[in-house]
């Protein structure tokens, strides 16, 4: 891809690259491994944008921890690659992995980051409705000090995030809760081919049981709404519930119905609709199926 | 027919290697690619790499039409931008002439290199501007100001023959841009006495090449000369083209084909994007690029003919095929080019791989303003084996005969002749049938319970090895040759038309000339495709290259060892025959007085000729006649391959998506020269022709804009999509062939969109007669079928429209 002009600065720190925000405002992106902003810079450079920063050059943003009791911490310049792959994660948060794993293909997974993919905001994302099942937290940082934001806060509307540029926010890391026994999780990406490819919908699941009744329940669901959006309704419906086939039937016709995906080229709204119950009930058995012990 | 210069070349092929002395040919691990080092490292030089000092960049101006007269064009805006170094309209080609693909079919030409008055498909050439920079360039095309008056775009190749239809081209054509028909026996008396008869409705979209490389072109003029680099298939039909629409003569463009990054038909025809560099370098007196982007090859280039079927076929009630009528409507969007092969290979193809004796088919092309459709990669053979392939397994289900056998019962056996004409040497297909369903386990196949979700399928095919048709118009209906010259430093050099686009051929003609000479793969030195170093080749389509351009090119070396032999024999007092050269040596077996090397082989015989050195020519032509294009009588090529597939399947019942678990793959190649090259063929096949079914198709809007000009909504299968592939080389050496080879490249994609099909179809309980099964298609007649039992999809309008045609034309 032939790209129009732009300046590029390799940011030495998280200060450096919160002021030149501030100073530069809408006319500058950022980016880690640049995976989806190098493919939007010919329409941000039409509409203005001059400068890239880059925060791949920051030392220190590269975590990847699990630790005991908390959970996982993912910096902002950590790969997919390296989250796909690790064995903890794997471990700990499978799903998380698969996530992650879902990205582009091997080439786009070894230079983008999770934090990257949350923050571009698609509707359609691969990461986003696996951390928002999870409760994750994203923890923004500026020259006004640092805030933690819910994932339920994080997409105010349409291709937006909590983290303001012009203040110089950035998202430095996400959080994500450890899965406690009787907790699990799962995430489908239902896309036309298996690799290289945008969702048609996805829905992740996180389930939390008290014997074989469902004690609390998240559903997320990407490419039914204009962000990744829970299914609210469908998750009150299944909590307090004992676990049947017929109940989780019924939870997926209502995390469909509380959808408003729309029609485009990739799929009608009609095949999304039904595909959101599809892989509604799907998550939520696989989420049960992989339960912590 | 025998190929008549056989006679001629006899004493040339008495000194042919015996295939009991191959070392090369046929032997798998012999020998590797002779471009695989500069591939692998990024070293190869394709068409963007060439830089020249001091070089231009053109971009061209687009029609946002698909139908519209062009009123004016402003380029005031685009002159005042600095850099900006000229610009170019219709006006500035010779008017008239315009491009197409045959020569011999010159009067059907109808491109003009850019659009003078009229655009007839979204991205349409209309202007062409140049800068010093391809920024420049491309901020320039986009302050070009194009006036248009829209006229109604004919989408539908239906409409389009209609009476009151607008006119694409020529008024009173009924818009057909060529039109075919395919007749021999009685058909209407075996129909009528038939004990099984049926007519059946299927089509296929419209899908894209997708090579990776993008077209492009570099111009050079200087001395009165233009020197084209350009991603071409043919160097020498480009060059007639490229001359042709510049109005200059032949001798005055030299056309160079650097390494392709895939042709797969899209490549055949020339274009503006060809015709305006070389414009602006007689202009400027700079060099100057222009390289598409990637929405500019979709909507631009070429795309393979989406294909509407009426099939009706009579059988046996044993399972005989006794007849078949066909009708095939194709959408040739809006120029002919080397699109208009397309109706002929489509009724050849219908009657492959079977023997039909009676048959009256008839294709038609009418224009649309869709892109051109043209030439790709098993050329009209994907889309009809697709429909005539399914519609094989509704006859025997209707019949109640296994799929396997119906096909086994009536299939081509070797040395048949058609009633029409075609020649058919070696055949396997038998064999290659008979592997896939062992190896996919046929017999068991009702441990796939029909609707349960798994299923596995069938198909066969066949396909022309050898496409005679040199495009342009040659002596002899010569379509090959090359030179090949002996030195006597130890190595050979081998000036070859032949146009390598990834397909291997360079390798493969090499290895001819080292087989026959005992000479080390890289003591043969390749001069390919340029049309001032290599002698004529008509190019890479067809599945002609290893054919006619291997047995050029072994003719070419065997005339040079043929010369170097007789004089050894005078020497030796032996016959040329009675000489062997293997392993770098010229010798007689057994008799170590006569056993000299190569370089003194060539020593002696120059020693002799007082200096001459031995030099060899060799061509291959299949006489043919083009009215095969029009009546189809006769044989089209000089051998024909065949090939079955077998495919697993699992079909998510609730989604509609699809997952190709196994596939098998038997092709009648004759005998492969190149066992890997052979089997990454037909690996790539299976990709194409898992595309086709499940992944791929060009949509529009009703205006006739491209909505997925992109590789990210335009889906084709990635490797994780990709099955395990079995391939099974079901062959014998054919007679006619190079060392006895056949065609692998295009014939191996022919029968897998109707084998994943019919898996498909079992898998479900459901028949898709139409392309492609895409996920939400599928899901859309899952749940139709449980609410209303409906359990025939697709195709739905075609009986209406097939009966609403106008009657064809009279033949002239």
């Amino acid at each position: 891809m032939a790209l129009p002009e732009f300046d590029y600065i390799a940011a030495k720190s998280l200060e450096e690259a919160s002021q030149l925000m501030v100073s530069m405002g809408s006319e500058c992106v950022v980016m880690s491994g640049g995976t989806d902003v190098i493919l939007q810079i010919p329409k941000n450079v039409a509409k203005g944008m001059k400068t890239v920063i880059d925060l791949k050059t920051i030392p220190g943003l590269t975590r990847l921890d699990f630790v005991d009791g908390e959970g996982l911490y993912v910096g902002a310049n950590t790969k997919l690659f390296d989250i796909q792959s690790s064995p903890v994660v794997l471990d700990k948060m499978p799903a998380v992995a698969q996530a992650a794993h879902y990205v582009g293909s091997n080439q786009v997974r070894r230079k983008g980051t999770m934090v990257g993919s949350i923050c571009n905001a698609s509707p359609t994302g691969d990461c986003g409705a696996i951390l928002l099942a999870m409760n994750a937290k994203v923890k923004i940082q500026s020259s006004e000090g640092t805030r933690e934001v819910a994932m339920d806060d994080f997409w105010p509307g349409f291709k937006k995030i909590a983290a303001d540029k012009k203040k110089g926010e950035l998202v430095t890391e996400i959080f994500i809760p450890e899965l406690k026994s009787g907790e699990g999780s799962a995430y489908f990406k239902h896309a036309v081919r298996k690799a290289m490819d945008l969702a048609i919908i996805g829905v992740a699941a996180w389930v939390k049981m008290d014997g074989k009744k469902v004690a609390d329940c998240r559903i997320a669901v990407a490419g039914g709404d204009v962000t990744i959006v829970r299914g609210k309704k469908a998750e009150e419906m299944i909590i307090g519930r004992e676990l049947t086939d017929e109940l989780i039937e019924k939870v997926a016709e209502q995390a469909s119905a509380e959808m408003n995906p729309r029609s485009s080229l990739r799929a009608s709204a009609e095949y999304r609709y039904d595909m959101i119950r599809v892989y509604t009930k799907r998550a939520i058995n696989k989420a049960v199926e992989t339960m912590k012990a | 027919m025998a190929i008549m210069s056989k006679e001629y070349y006899a004493d040339i092929e008495s000194v042919y290697k015996k295939p009991e002395d191959y070392e090369l040919a046929g032997k798998g691990n012999a020998y590797i690619r002779i471009d695989a080092e500069a591939k692998v490292t990024g070293s190869a030089v394709y068409t963007d790499d060439v830089d020249l000092p001091g070089m231009y960049y053109c971009k061209l101006v687009h029609s946002p039409y698909a139908h519209a007269l062009i009123k004016s064009i402003d380029f005031s805006e685009a002159l005042k931008l600095p850099g900006v170094k000229g610009v170019l309209t219709g006006a500035d080609f010779p008017e008239g002439h315009n491009l197409g693909n045959p020569e011999a079919f010159k009067e059907l030409a109808d491109k003009e290199p850019l659009c003078r008055k009229k655009v007839r498909m979204v991205g349409d050439e209309v202007a062409a501007v140049c800068a010093t920079t391809e920024e420049i360039a491309t901020q320039a095309a986009a302050l070009v100001k194009v006036e248009y008056e829209v006229l109604e775009p004919v989408l539908d190749p239906f409409y389009s023959m209609q009476p009151d239809a607008p006119a694409i081209h020529y008024p009173g054509t009924s818009n057909l841009s060529i039109f075919t028909t395919m007749k021999a026996g009685d058909p209407d008396k075996v129909f009528a006495e038939a004990d099984y008869t049926d007519k059946h409705y299927y089509r296929t979209q419209q899908m894209v090449h997708a090579a990776i490389e993008p077209h492009g072109a570099v111009a050079k003029y200087e001395n009165n000369e233009w020197t084209v680099w350009t991603t071409t298939q043919g160097a020498y039909v480009s060059r007639y083209w490229i001359a042709w629409g510049l109005g200059v003569p032949e001798s005055q463009v030299r056309v160079i084909k650097p390494m392709l990054g895939g042709g797969f038909g899209g490549k055949l025809d020339v274009f503006a994007h060809e015709l305006c560099p070389c414009k602006f370098a007689q202009m400027t007196g700079h060099p100057v690029k222009c390289i598409l982007k990637r929405d500019e090859v979709f909507m631009c280039t070429r795309t393979r003919h989406p294909i509407s079927f009426e099939i009706e076929s009579a059988f046996t009630k044993e399972g005989k095929l006794l007849a078949k009528r066909c009708k095939h409507i194709l959408d040739g969007g809006a120029y002919g080019g080397s699109g208009i092969a397309a109706n002929t290979l489509s009724l050849i193809c219908a009657t492959f791989p079977y023997k039909v004796e009676n048959i009256d088919m008839t294709a038609r092309r009418p224009y649309t303003n869709h892109p051109a459709s043209g030439a790709m990669r098993g050329y009209s053979a994907c889309q009809v084996h697709f429909a005539h392939e399914i519609h094989m397994d509704e006859v025997a289900n209707a019949l109640g005969i296994d799929p396997l056998e119906l096909r086994r019962m009536n299939e081509i056996t070797p040395y048949y002749t058609g009633p029409t004409g075609l020649e058919f040497t070696s055949c396997k297909f038998d064999e290659c049938m008979v592997a896939v369903a062992d190896y996919i386990d046929w017999k068991h196949r009702d441990r796939y319970p029909i609707g349960s979700g798994q299923g596995v399928g069938l198909s066969g095919s066949g396909f022309m090895s050898g496409t005679g048709f040199p495009v342009l118009v040659t002596p002899h209906y010569c379509s090959s040759s090359t030179i090949v010259r002996l030195n006597r430093e130890g190595y050979a050099v081998v000036f070859s038309g032949a146009n390598d686009i990834g397909q291997g051929c360079d390798t493969v003609m090499t290895m001819i000339v080292a087989e026959e000479l005992g000479l080390r793969m890289d003591e043969v030195k390749l001069v390919q495709s340029d049309t001032t170093a290599t002698p004529w080749d008509a190019g890479s389509f067809g599945s002609r290259v290893t054919f006619l351009g291997g047995n050029a090119c072994r003719r070419a070396v065997g005339d040079a060892k043929f010369k170097l032999l007789s004089h050894w024999a005078e020497e030796w007092g032996c016959k040329p025959q009675d000489i062997t050269m293997k392993d770098h040596r010229v010798f007689i077996k057994g008799d170590p007085e006569k056993n000299i090397s190569y370089n003194e082989a060539c020593f002696g015989y120059e020693e002799k000729n007082f200096g001459r050195c031995v030099a060899g020519v060799g061509s291959f032509a299949h006489e043919g006649d083009k009215d095969i294009y029009v009546k189809n009588v006769g044989n089209y090529a000089t051998a024909y391959s065949f090939s079955a597939s077998a495919a697993k399947v699992t079909v998510d019942m609730e989604t509609g998506a699809v997952t190709l678990d196994d596939f098998a793959f038997g092709h009648d190649c004759g005998r492969p020269l190149n066992i890997r090259a052979v089997e990454g063929q037909i690996e790539g096949s299976v990709l194409l022709g898992f595309g086709f079914t499940c992944y791929e198709e060009c949509v529009y809007d009703k205006d006739g804009k491209h909505l997925n000009p992109s590789f990210r909504d335009y889906h084709f299968p990635t490797a994780l999509d990709m099955p395990k592939i079995k391939t099974f080389v079901c062959s014998e050496y054919d007679p006619e062939g190079p060392m006895g080879a056949k065609e692998a490249g295009e014939g191996s994609t022919a029968p897998v969109g109707s084998a994943i099909g019919n898996a498909i179809n079992y898998a479900t309980g459901l028949t898709l007669k139409e392309l492609p099964i895409t996920p939400e298609k599928l899901w859309r007649a899952l749940r139709e079928h449980e609410k209303t039992g409906k359990t025939v999809f697709g195709a739905e309008d075609l009986p209406e429209k097939f009966a609403n045609m106008p009657p064809l034309p009279a033949r002239d």
